[in-house]
């Protein structure tokens, strides 16, 4: 039991925290008992030996080294970044080319031609609306090739500017892992 | 120019600012990291690492706490996960060895202070060792030590309690 207790002071007394009372008893107990002497004497030779440990430095360059990774790191989120722009416009692009091709102008117009049969006032604004949306799907027709033609190519560009950039960030990866080497 | 001044300019996204605290601050880092890691490899890897993870977390960075005691938290944690993700691969042997192949005849004797210190350490658990080390080589106080390693200060203290008397058992035995 009192054994127990010293071993408190003992632990205050590597930490500076023992009262001069305590300091006197744990010095009676050690002089009366071999085990806690003993524990007491290998404390001491570990606490000595974790205050003298001295620091260990790293090897010269760790800054340039800690530095050129940061510059890879942040090189590599731009790039991320851009790839994840270029995809985004390859898609707005993909969806403009394919526009025409979704027929959104038909549906409307069969709309018109069933409320024709609902009055005269209606049939007339009817007749015009179909009209309109007629010869706006002749002409969106028309333009079908070109828009078309027009659409593939800068989906080719910009899959080839998409391909080019991440050629260029795997080129970036081995450097990275020289670096950490 | 002071630590306040390179922090403003680092958080703002100036590498060379940046670049000054890890001048500043490497031997600490990096000190911590083998202190845990056991070997050299690996600690300076773990210190780069470290201020990577510095360099990206700026803006969470308290200015009115101490720089040091926010970076030692970060190589800390980063350090004990290393060890729990780790494979059980890397033996007390396999440490001694790389320690021994880097040092000149002349440092042997340090060498082996070292060594034998480092060797200790390694019968802690992750843990154990940052407190140790945050302990007795950076004279940290056990309230920042419980900040640091996120336990509280009763926890750090019977810890290190314990520590003490596993380690002077350990030390024992080697003799």
């Amino acid at each position: 039991m009192e054994c127990e207790r010293v071993w408190g002071w003992m632990m205050d007394a590597l930490d500076g925290a023992l009262s001069p009372d305590e300091e006197e008893a744990l010095q009676d107990h050690l002089a009366r008992c071999a085990g806690c002497r003993a524990e007491w004497g290998r404390l001491q030779a570990v606490e000595q030996l974790l205050r003298e440990a001295p620091m260990v430095r790293p090897p010269i360059g760790f800054t340039g080294r800690v530095l050129s990774r940061l510059d890879r790191r942040q090189r590599i989120r731009r790039g991320v970044l851009g790839g994840i722009v270029l995809a985004v416009g390859t898609v707005c692009l993909l969806l403009l080319a394919a526009a025409p091709l979704l027929g959104t102008l038909s549906a409307p117009s069969e709309a018109f031609a069933l409320v024709r049969t609902q009055g005269l006032l209606v049939l007339r604004l009817a007749d015009v609306g179909s009209l309109l949306l007629r010869s706006l799907r002749l002409t969106a027709g028309a333009l079908l090739p070109a828009l078309l033609s027009l659409g593939l190519c800068a989906l080719v560009t910009t899959l080839t500017a998409c391909l080019a950039w991440f050629g260029l960030l795997r080129s970036l990866r081995p450097a990275t892992v020289l670096v950490r080497r | 120019m002071d630590e306040a001044t390179w922090i403003q300019q680092a958080r703002g996204g100036d590498v060379s600012a940046f670049g000054h605290l890890v001048q500043l601050y490497q031997t600490p880092v990096y000190n911590l990291a083998c202190r845990i890691l056991g070997d050299r490899m690996e600690a300076e890897d773990a210190a780069q690492e470290t201020f990577l993870r510095a360099f990206r977390s700026l803006d969470r960075y308290d200015p009115d706490r101490p720089f040091r005691t926010w970076l030692l938290a970060i190589a800390a944690h980063h350090c004990v996960d290393r060890i729990r993700r780790r494979r059980p691969a890397l033996s007390l042997e396999a440490v001694s060895l790389s320690e021994e192949r880097d040092g000149p005849e002349a440092a042997l004797l340090r060498l082996e202070v070292r060594e034998r210190i480092q060797r200790l350490l390694l019968i802690l658990s992750p843990t154990d060792r940052a407190l140790v080390t945050l302990r007795y080589w950076y004279d940290s106080s056990y309230e920042e030590i419980a900040e640091m390693l996120g336990l509280s200060v009763s926890a750090v203290k019977s810890r290190l309690h314990r520590a003490r008397r596993a380690l002077a058992q350990a030390l024992e035995e080697a003799e």
